[in-house]
């Protein structure tokens, strides 16, 4: 419930934030094109469309913490059944590093392409997404030895929960492994004397880094999620 | 201007159709004046702001309407003008708001004193549970519900031995006491309202919620489900009789309790076996019914079905209509089960009988019954065979016949029009869903192919 | 200028070839927004023909065969679903946001087209799966539009094979499209006005809309967890929201989990929800009445604070819904003060409107008579709200016609007005003809009077008690004799409401086929849509040159302007002298 309370504020505060610039003008009051009333629109759309939408999928797992939270305070407070925890394997602090490991490749492409060095930026953002796969690898197989225990069905919770949120998470990092595939392949005839080309390439990638790192704050914050309940 | 005069009427309408029409609430009949109250005040509060929001808005098209070389005035806007009615919008909602609250305190806390009782809601009936001598209510769980204990009590719980049960949807409470209800679901969402009472609460499977209330009118009262829950939703009714304390402690000391319930008899088929002799005579030997006597086959029926029908015989609740010679033929044979023993014997019997499937007898269209059996499912099962939890008698492979001279009975008053049949009462109001002959032809043929 | 070559960006904007690439696959978002407008149009009127049936049920029980208990609650259902997400939003946002939000901000198209041409797509194929729940075994969910677990995925409940998985299904194919569609208005309006539009000389209905689309973005995620979750506990048996329960006399195997987790989720969601649909309507409301009236918007920043308000407001609400649901009763009290808070800019928001009536110069054309249509409708709609806001009135009233009188004066009718009052406001603009003025206003004196034949004896049949969702009340004494003959009054009311919609539809053809020519600007509006070259807009809005904004959107009336309206895009004297 107040995690519930927390996201509204969260989301709240995105929407003040938002739009708390110069609300306070009386538009009628001045004529004429107003000058540096636009400076914000000179960044890109798609890193705006970009952040938007991080924003969503914010909200996306705001909420599933939420519904987390106050299902497992719900089995606890109304006298049912007790919550019982799933044994987390170990194979998940792994795949965390691999996670972590996939992010600063995508941050080495990222700097090299900005300084115009396409030879490294190739295999390094290669390289994040191998290892992205890694990880989702791993994440299988954590799935794996957790019902190979054969202590959890469908009906317990935690086990559910921890299913439901590394597969929509997942879920998340397959979408982006789609784009990565696309730049990747775009990249593979890039001329490094193609000025656009380059320019398309380092937006590309600067927005696949971007998701990554996103998607790896929000890892560990599932990640700690479920280790400690 | 006709739009204006429009408005004009429609707020005079308005408050003509509110000061005139028959349509307010229902007596008050609990401690809860209160919510009346708060209720007065908003109806004024908001009643004031509607007529002069619309009066002025009126105004405004009448005045300032499209003339030649008339032009608008310039204004953007006008601080002062905003924020006083900001303030003014800010009070009337405090008005409102702050009394609101108060009276929600008192509903939040209930009394010290207040009497402990216990609704049960099922899809779709009502039960009920009062503590019993200790003041204790015993422990349930969802789990220990079977058709023999269906308030779900655990068995090993002593608090729970003395516990009174009332396991059909007539409650009774004592006026003037204050009542603790707690409300208890097992299966899905319900909602506890009696109109008079104001006051009304969800049942949630897996939590026990409460309301409370004092009743101060006695009466009988209609108790409604409120909360969406499934096809029977509309025949979910109970009835809340509040009765002077001394009749109250009466009714109560004529329930059972759970210890009581778990000890009744189990039926011996063996001397059910000679009992069932003066049913044999129309019934027949192995309960496979006789259509030349208008007895319906009853093997394959279950026995807590059985058992409500004859003690419905027993108390003139069912076979009492002229319009229903045979259930008056039957009347005087299920009064000849004197003792809750030989009822038990028999119903144990007729369990024991074999079960062929009766001669179909009705022909309709199947295919088009199959789609009005989808609201008889509900309740009597996808396969017809009848359901305990929710009251449902097995349908298929019984008398067909019968089945449609029953709808008949329920859609025509002649079933279920008793006032203390509100199982029967259910049914009637589903079979009014059946509007015509056809219909029933139909969905019997259906219910005969299951 | 880095931001005019974003707003011009016309890559992709060489003119559409086949038929098939400019009406099917277009990328164009005034073409985007019409086909969003006609199929939330059609499905919205198999939710009317669906209302009608359950009206004849209500009105005239044991008169209809075909209307069984068990379809009467899929008629419930889908109704509201349909009305709630299908037609009103998807009319709000993909097509009134698709269609004015380029045009009013000066931008060629919206910055994703691709996305956006996705979007209605995803949006068709999530219409397609709910229609097809009538046509599989069992038809469609009857468990409510609010779709509470347990119910509705025990048995007991119409359509729980196939007909609630669709539902769950469809609702998060639609999610995916609002997606898609919401990222482009929010990325448009940040991104891509035209040199001189700031955010506060944007007109009110772009405010509104985009709002409106911020928190769409950001409650449909916790439907989409909803429906997740109670899809799973439907297909392999999880128990995030079933408690261990008895169904049809056997128990089900599930243990522990919360139906009322699922109403904090739905309602997170639900609550702003009822402002994406009023938001837009605000703002677009705000318009017609500044534009019919030739007089600014009265307040304009209050009313851009107060859109922004009532929409950060809109997520500290959502519990008000459920005062009697059984959760925590404690939290009635933080529920009901923040609900009758949002009362306060919400009032604020009536004032000014008709302030802006006052001392102005009032046309009565068409979308006025809507648009004032609407304040009366939302006056009534929103004064009602706060009996149900405040938790002690709502005790009573909860579950009872009296809640569905209020939700459907505020959020039916109200939003209804305004989209037909936009809808002929817009026409002009959309196809080149003016719509017929006669059938229109029999449309309108039907529609209004009709609705408000329906909906105000609702309230006091609710007041005595008569709950909603019952397919018949037989003998009761929450609805007398005199009850059961107005409830087929309302029912006659509806039939002639319906006929009125019929009476619209005649309208557009006819007027698509042989209205009078519009005129570019037949409004004299200042906004930047009437200022296009063409009309309708070709692809692209604004021919070679992207318009440049020298002033707020409302100078109606300016003392010593020689017209009474100045469009945005005309320079201050001073910049011509």
């Amino acid at each position: 419930m107040m995690t519930a309370l927390l996201i509204a504020m969260l989301t709240g505060i995105t929407i003040w934030f938002l739009v708390v610039q110069r609300l306070k003008t009386k538009p009628w009051a001045e004529h004429g094109v107003i000058v540096g009333s636009q400076e914000g629109l000179t960044s890109s759309a798609p890193r705006v469309g970009l952040w938007v939408f991080l924003g969503v999928v914010t909200s996306l797992f705001l909420v599933f913490v939420g519904a987390y939270i106050m299902r497992k305070d719900h089995g606890h407070g109304g006298g049912m059944h007790a919550w019982v925890p799933v044994d987390d394997p170990d194979v998940l602090w792994l795949n965390t590093a691999v996670l972590v490991l996939a992010s600063v490749a995508m941050q080495i492409a990222r700097n090299a392409i900005a300084r115009g060095a396409v030879a490294k930026a190739k295999p390094t953002f290669a390289m994040g997404g191998l290892l992205t796969v890694l990880f989702l690898a791993g994440q299988v197989w954590a799935w794996r030895q957790l019902s190979a225990t054969g202590l959890y069905t469908a009906e317990t919770p935690a086990y559910a929960f921890f299913i439901l949120l590394t597969a929509v998470h997942g879920l998340h990092l397959v979408g982006g492994l789609f784009v990565l595939a696309r730049t990747a392949l775009r990249m593979r005839e890039l001329d490094p004397g193609n000025a656009v080309a380059l320019a398309r390439a380092d937006m590309s990638i600067g927005l696949c880094t971007t998701y990554w790192h996103f998607l790896l704050v929000v890892w560990i914050g599932l990640f700690w999620l479920l280790m400690t309940t | 201007m006709a739009l204006a005069v429009v408005i004009v009427l429609l707020v005079a309408g308005s408050l003509i159709f509110h000061f005139a029409s028959p349509w307010y609430f229902t007596p008050l009949a609990s401690n809860w004046s209160a919510v009346d109250f708060t209720v007065g005040v908003t109806f004024w509060v908001t009643g004031i702001v509607f007529v002069a929001v619309n009066l002025f808005t009126a105004y405004c098209l009448i005045k300032y309407r499209h003339r030649k070389a008339h032009r608008a005035h310039y204004e953007p806007e006008s601080k002062k003008l905003e924020i006083s009615l900001t303030a003014i919008t800010a009070v009337g909602v405090a008005a409102m708001l702050t009394p609101g609250l108060f009276v929600w305190g008192d509903f939040v806390r209930v009394p010290e004193d207040a009497m402990v009782v216990e609704a049960l809601a099922k899809q779709w009936h009502w039960s009920y549970r009062f503590p019993g001598s200790d003041g204790k209510l015993g422990r349930t769980d969802v789990r220990h519900m079977t058709v023999d204990n269906p308030f779900g009590l655990d068995p090993n719980d002593p608090a729970g031995q003395d516990d009174i049960l009332v396991a059909n949807p007539v409650l009774h409470l004592p006026v003037d006491r204050p009542i603790h209800l707690l409300l208890r679901s097992s299966d899905v969402l319900h909602n506890f309202a009696v109109p008079q009472f104001r006051a009304k609460m969800d049942a949630v499977p897996g939590m026990v919620t409460y309301q409370w209330f004092t009743p101060t009118r006695v009466g009988t009262y209609e108790l409604l489900c409120e909360e969406l829950c499934g096809i029977a939703h509309f025949a979910m009714r109970g009835r809340v009789v509040v009765d002077p304390f001394a009749d109250f402690e009466s009714w109560l000391a004529e329930q059972p309790t759970f210890a009581e319930t778990a000890a009744r008899p189990m039926g011996d088929p063996q001397s059910g076996a000679a009992t069932y002799a003066v049913c044999s005579a129309c019934h027949g030997a192995q309960g496979e019914g006789n259509p030349q006597l208008n007895a319906p086959k009853i093997a394959g029926q279950e026995a807590w079905y059985l058992k409500r029908q004859i003690r419905l015989y027993q108390q003139g609740i069912r076979g009492t209509d002229p319009r229903d010679p045979y259930g008056m033929q039957m009347a005087p044979m299920a009064n000849t089960l004197t003792t809750e023993q030989a009822l038990a014997d028999v119903a144990a019997y007729i369990e024991s009988l074999p079960d062929r499937p009766a001669e179909p007898t009705v022909s309709g269209n199947a295919a088009r019954g199959r789609t009005l059996y989808q609201t008889c499912a509900g309740c009597h099962g996808r396969d017809g065979r009848g359901i305990w939890s929710t009251n449902a008698p097995r349908l298929a492979g019984m008398s067909d016949w019968y089945l449609k001279r029953q709808l008949e009975y329920f859609r025509d008053g002649v079933r279920g029009a008793h006032a203390d049949d509100l199982y029967g009462l259910q049914m009637a109001m589903m079979a009014a869903s059946l509007r015509d002959e056809r219909a029933i032809d139909d969905v019997i043929a259906y219910i005969n192919s299951l | 200028m880095a931001y005019v070559a974003i707003a011009d960006r016309d890559h992709h904007l060489h003119d559409p070839q086949t038929f098939v690439t400019k009406y099917i696959w277009s990328q164009d978002h005034k073409v985007i927004a019409i086909q969003y407008g006609s199929v939330a149009i059609l499905v919205g009127l198999v939710a009317l023909g669906l209302s009608l049936l359950m009206r004849l049920q209500i009105g005239f029980p044991e008169t209809f065969s075909f209307i069984t208990p068990y379809s009467y609650y899929q008629f419930v259902t889908m109704h509201g679903m349909i009305m709630v997400i299908y037609l009103l939003t998807a009319l709000f946002l993909g097509g009134f946001g698709n269609y004015l939000i380029p045009l009013m901000c000066g931008a060629r198209d919206m910055v994703f087209p691709y996305m956006n041409m996705l979007s209605f797509w995803v949006y068709f194929l999530s219409v397609i799966v709910l229609i097809a729940s009538f046509f599989v075994p069992g038809g469609p969910t009857g468990a409510g539009w609010t779709l509470y677990p347990p119910q509705a995925i025990a048995e007991g409940t119409s359509g729980v094979d196939w007909g609630i998985v669709l539902m769950l299904v469809s609702l998060a194919i639609f999610i995916v499209a609002f997606t898609m569609g919401g990222l482009n208005y929010v990325t448009t309006v940040l991104q891509a006005r035209c040199r001189g539009m700031t955010l506060m000389r944007m007109p009110l209905s772009v405010w509104g809309i985009f709002i409106a689309t911020i928190l769409g973005l950001f409650a449909f995620p916790a439907l989409l967890v909803a429906a997740i979750m109670l899809l799973l506990d439907r297909a392999i048996g999880t128990s995030f929201f079933m408690p261990a329960l008895i169904s049809m006399g056997t128990q089900t195997g599930n243990d522990g989990g919360s139906p009322i987790l699922f109403q904090h989720l739905f309602w997170f969601f639900g609550h702003p929800e009822v402002y994406i649909v009023a938001l837009p309507a605000f703002g677009i409301v705000s318009d017609l009445l500044a534009t019919h009236a030739r007089k600014n918007i009265f307040g304009y920043r209050m009313m851009v604070w107060a859109i922004v308000a009532i929409g950060v407001l809109s997520f500290v609400v959502w519990a008000h819904h459920m005062y009697v649901s059984g959760m925590n009763p404690y939290f009635g009290f933080f529920f009901a003060t923040t609900t009758l808070i949002i009362a306060v800019p919400t009032a604020i928001k009536v004032y000014n409107w008709i302030l802006t009536l006052w001392r102005g110069d009032i046309h009565f054309t068409l979308p006025m008579l809507w648009a004032c249509g609407f304040i009366f409708t939302f006056v009534h709609g929103g004064l009602t709200g706060l009996f149900l806001g405040n938790v002690t009135v709502d005790l009573p009233l909860s579950d009872t016609y009296f809640v569905i009188g209020h939700f459907h004066m505020v959020m039916g009718v109200s939003p209804v007005m305004v989209l037909f009052g936009a809808i002929y406001h817009w026409f002009p603009k959309m196809t080149g003809k003016m719509a017929n003025e006669t059938l229109g206003k029999i449309h309108f004196w039907m529609t209004f009077l009709g609705t408000y034949a329906i909906y105000l004896p609702m309230h006091y049949l609710g007041i005595l008690g008569m709950p909603r969702r019952y397919y018949a009340y037989g003998n009761t004494e929450v609805l007398p004799e005199s009850g059961v003959i107005v409830n087929q009054g309302i029912t006659i009311a509806a039939i002639i409401v319906a006929v009125a919609q019929l009476i619209f539809l005649v309208n557009v053809f006819y007027s698509l086929k042989k209205g009078k020519p519009a005129e570019e600007n037949p409004w004299r509006a200042t906004t930047l849509e009437w200022q296009t070259p063409d009309t309708p807009p070709k692809h692209g809005n604004w021919g070679p040159k992207l318009p440049v904004v020298y002033r707020w959107a409302y100078d109606y009336s300016v003392p010593g302007a020689d017209r009474d309206f100045i469009p945005q895009n005309e320079p201050p004297r001073e910049a011509k002298a």
